[in-house]
């Protein structure tokens, strides 16, 4: 792949550069112990993905929803390629590789960051992979076809599919174990990788450690008032995504929730005056995310129930077979097991009922035009926030990545209109924090926009 | 005789209805990929649902947002405006992100009393087809439990046996298409094939061995110089696009399309288990982009442009159709390397914009005869 003049600013190096740099800051001013950690979690994982290229090791892309556990347990370095795109859209830097990527033909009206990750692939941004990795059909159709493309744009290295089945009972934990062992097996023979039982093992332990303190971090949001602000509810999604199983993960949440449980015994709240408590759905506008803080200054709305952190999941289970262990996680337990691949009315009466026991008073859904598969259950989720939890819903139109669709102004205003009524609607009530706190700027704890995102 | 198909077609809700009120019960399915054979030897009625093909949708758009393809909110507003109610079961697949959610759509706000989703998974392997088998064993048992008696593995071969043969019947008229002065156009191929999915399966082999042997008589013209054309992509079955493209001076002589070739091609194994056998062809038929990899797809294409001395390939994609507009760039890559001009076209699931198809549909057989000229 030719790489075009100045691409090298938004490369992996680039990345790493820059999480260097921001954690310099995030020491210098001794900001939270959790957000120094994020970085060095972040800054870990762009190691990794660097140093297997310097060394000359096999490199694999993946995708968002991928968890890297088992590849990494086998010593191969994984990059979630649209992860990637996100954070360069988080930082505003991804608006040209949309147009990039329509150039290349795929379709404009996809989702943005597999658009523009297409536009930095076929801009030479990405070194070509020695293997890919997708998942299919989950998280979405417009993914998948980013694997075909990426793959077609790097002369078709060797590709594995990972088919996410639809239904997730015992029949079908079997069968994925049979697919992941065929991953294994692929992974071996392009790479002479072998299978590390124990290694994955260690890593199954580590995992179900984090989503340990996974679930007790999102359970403190339903206290009233909310100790969580906005930003950081989302903020797991990014390292878990890059370094699911490794201990620097487990480390950061850990910290970020003793950090919360630390807020709640002092009397912290999220914000000093909350006023609603707030159920998100559907895709956050990333290039945006500044939005969450503009709904807790204007509103005092704090998010307490959202589509990517609130769905029904099993705790993970015995990893004495780590490879069954695995499986029944990415089924029943992450996301993408959850979410994407079963059908969407028992998710949203989960949330409806996690919204009900939050005290959530409001609703919006984001309808991000470039996704089928939120935007196609909104009706459902509407419908069911309403009966069950007696919450009206705002559907607002953004788009994840491109400014150009939905501009902040546009979003700001439906919301605006949506709260005007609700407010009118009801007498809001106001539940203060213990303490006065200063709401911070997101923009200044870390010298970068880019902090609290997401993937 | 073709006109016979398309009234059949049109009267479709009637004759299903009918049906169902005779005692049988009418099974809605959406996408090639769910067996119809299980229906069948159920005894019951498989139905295939397509949208009305209204420009509008005015109940569908209040359930499936303006991003999601006019087909699936055709077929939802079908659903929702009572067209439908005869219907016992609706059965669908986790095709593409619109399908899906179109079912998820379907079972929460409809009242069908059977809905079910197949996991059709996204690639062929021996794990996907036992796992794929698997699920088929489930729908058989709860069609049984509906019905209240099992499906015989007689009954399965039976259902196998009427079904190969109407495939193989449509192979043989494809077949004839190859020929340098085709006998039967894209038009007329598609309303046969959409009258196959909605008609009682005994009365439309019937039909369509008649026609085989009609077509077989019909005289050609020598010197046949239409512009022989290939077309692919999003589901399409509506006859008159078909015939607005080829009015102008082309013949489709063969599509890849769901209410085409997709739809029939590969006969069902008869030899071992039938419902694995159902997994196997239902897996392994002609691929549309919801299945992985690509490559095998668009080498699959490039061997139909030999076959059938393809001269000019229209794609055609609905807007927001996210597997074949995404898939396009890659087989376009490949019809450039065989050097045959591609038309790429967006479109919404109603016929409209006549004029616009028109006009670049004229531009693009400007583009063949130049080329014809040139050779």
């Amino acid at each position: 792949m030719k790489r075009e003049p100045g691409i090298e600013r938004f490369g992996i190096e680039a990345m790493v550069e820059e999480f260097e740099e921001r954690l310099a800051y995030q020491i210098e001013h001794k900001r939270e112990k959790s957000k120094q950690l994020f970085t060095m979690t972040m800054l870990e994982y762009y190691k990794r993905v660097s140093d297997s290229r310097k060394e000359g090791n096999p490199l694999a892309f993946t995708s968002v929803l991928f968890w890297p556990d088992l590849l990494n347990s086998m010593g191969l370095a994984t990059f979630p390629i649209d992860q990637f795109t996100i954070q360069m859209i988080a930082q505003g830097r991804a608006q040209e590789f949309i147009l990039r990527g329509e150039e290349f033909g795929f379709t404009k009206e996809s989702c943005s960051p597999h658009i523009a990750t297409v536009g930095l692939a076929a801009s030479g941004a990405f070194p070509k992979p020695d293997l890919q990795y997708v998942t299919a059909q989950g998280p979405c159709d417009s993914q998948a076809m980013l694997g075909e493309a990426l793959n077609h744009i790097f002369g078709n290295p060797p590709i594995f599919w990972l088919n996410m089945p639809y239904r997730d009972d015992d029949e079908t934990v079997e069968y994925f174990k049979e697919e992941l062992w065929d991953m294994v097996e692929f992974t071996t023979k392009h790479t002479g990788l072998k299978y590390n039982e124990e290694k994955l093992r260690e890593m199954q332990e580590n995992s179900k450690i984090c989503e340990e303190y996974f679930t007790k971090y999102h359970e403190l949001r339903k206290l009233v008032p909310s100790p969580i602000r906005n930003r950081e509810a989302f903020s797991s999604l990014g390292p878990r995504t890059t370094s699911e199983g490794w201990p620097i993960l487990n480390e950061f949440m850990k910290v970020q929730y003793e950090e919360i449980v630390d807020r709640v015994k002092n009397g912290v709240a999220a914000i000093p005056e909350e006023r609603h408590r707030l159920v998100l759905s559907g895709a956050a506008p990333f290039w945006c995310m500044k939005i969450f803080d503009w709904l807790e200054e204007e509103f005092g709305a704090v998010i307490v129930v959202d589509y990517m952190n609130s769905y029904a999941r099993d705790p993970m289970g015995d990893t004495s077979d780590p490879l069954d262990c695995l499986a029944r996680k990415a089924l029943r337990t992450n996301f993408g097991g959850r979410v994407n691949f079963t059908p969407s009315p028992p998710h949203a009466e989960y949330m409806a009922k996690v919204a009900l026991e939050s005290q959530a008073d409001s609703a919006i859904f984001f309808a991000h035009f470039g996704c089928r598969q939120t935007c196609g259950q909104y009706r459902i989720i509407v419908e069911v926030l309403k009966e069950i939890a007696g919450i009206n819903c705002a559907v607002i139109d953004v788009d994840i990545g491109n400014p150009a669709v939905v501009s902040e102004a546009q979003m700001k205003y439906q919301i605006a209109q949506y709260f005007e009524v609700l407010e009118a609607s009801q007498a809001a009530k106001v539940v203060k924090s213990a303490k006065s706190v200063e709401l911070p700027k997101y923009d200044d704890l870390d010298g970068n926009p880019g902090y609290a995102v997401v993937f | 005789m073709i006109e016979k198909f398309r009234e059949l077609f049109s009267k479709r809700y009637q004759l299903a209805k009918e049906r169902g009120d005779q005692g049988q019960k009418v099974i809605g399915w959406v996408c090639t990929y769910v067996p119809e054979e299980i229906i069948y030897a159920a005894g019951m009625l498989p139905f295939r649902v397509v949208g009305g093909g209204h420009a509008e949708t005015p109940l569908a758009d209040g359930y499936l947002y303006t991003n999601l393809c006019t087909f699936s909110r055709n077929c939802l507003e079908e659903g929702l405006s009572g067209k439908l109610d005869f219907l016992y079961g609706y059965v669908s697949c986790n095709t593409c992100d619109h399908i899906r959610r179109l079912f998820d759509n379907w079972m929460k706000f409809l009242k069908t009393p059977y809905t079910k989703i197949l996991g059709v998974p996204v690639k062929v392997t021996e794990a996907t087809i036992k796992y794929f088998t698997k699920d088929l064993v489930h729908f058989k048992e709860e069609l049984e439990k509906i019905e209240g008696k099992g499906i015989s593995e007689e009954a399965l071969r039976n259902a196998i046996a009427v079904y190969n043969r109407t495939r193989t019947q449509l192979e043989e008229l494809y077949e004839l298409r190859k020929a340098d002065a085709p006998p039967i156009t894209g038009a007329e191929m598609m309303e046969v094939i959409r009258a196959a999915c909605v008609v009682p399966r005994d009365r439309y082999n019937q039909l369509l061995e008649d026609l085989l042997a009609e077509v077989k008589t019909r005289e050609t013209k020598p010197g046949d110089d239409r512009y022989r054309l290939l077309i692919y992509g999003s589901e399409l079955d509506n006859p008159d696009y078909l015939q607005l493209i080829e009015d102008l001076g082309g013949i489709v002589v063969f599509d890849d399309l769901c209410m085409g070739s997709r739809y029939f091609r590969d006969p069902v194994g008869l030899n071992g288990d039938p419902l694995r056998a159902l997994a196997e062809r239902y897996l392994t038929k002609p691929l549309c982009p919801r299945m992985h990899p690509t490559p095998k797809r668009v080498e699959y294409l490039r061997e139909q442009v030999k076959d059938y001395k393809v001269e000019g390939v229209i794609h055609q994609a609905l807007k927001f159709c996210d597997l074949h507009s995404s898939q396009f760039p890659m087989s376009q890559a490949m019809f450039k390397e065989l050097d045959i001009p591609v038309l790429n076209m967006e479109r919404e699931y109603a016929m409209a914009g006549h004029g616009q198809i028109k006009t670049r549909v004229s531009a693009f057989y400007e583009s063949l005869e130049g080329r014809r000229v040139q050779r």
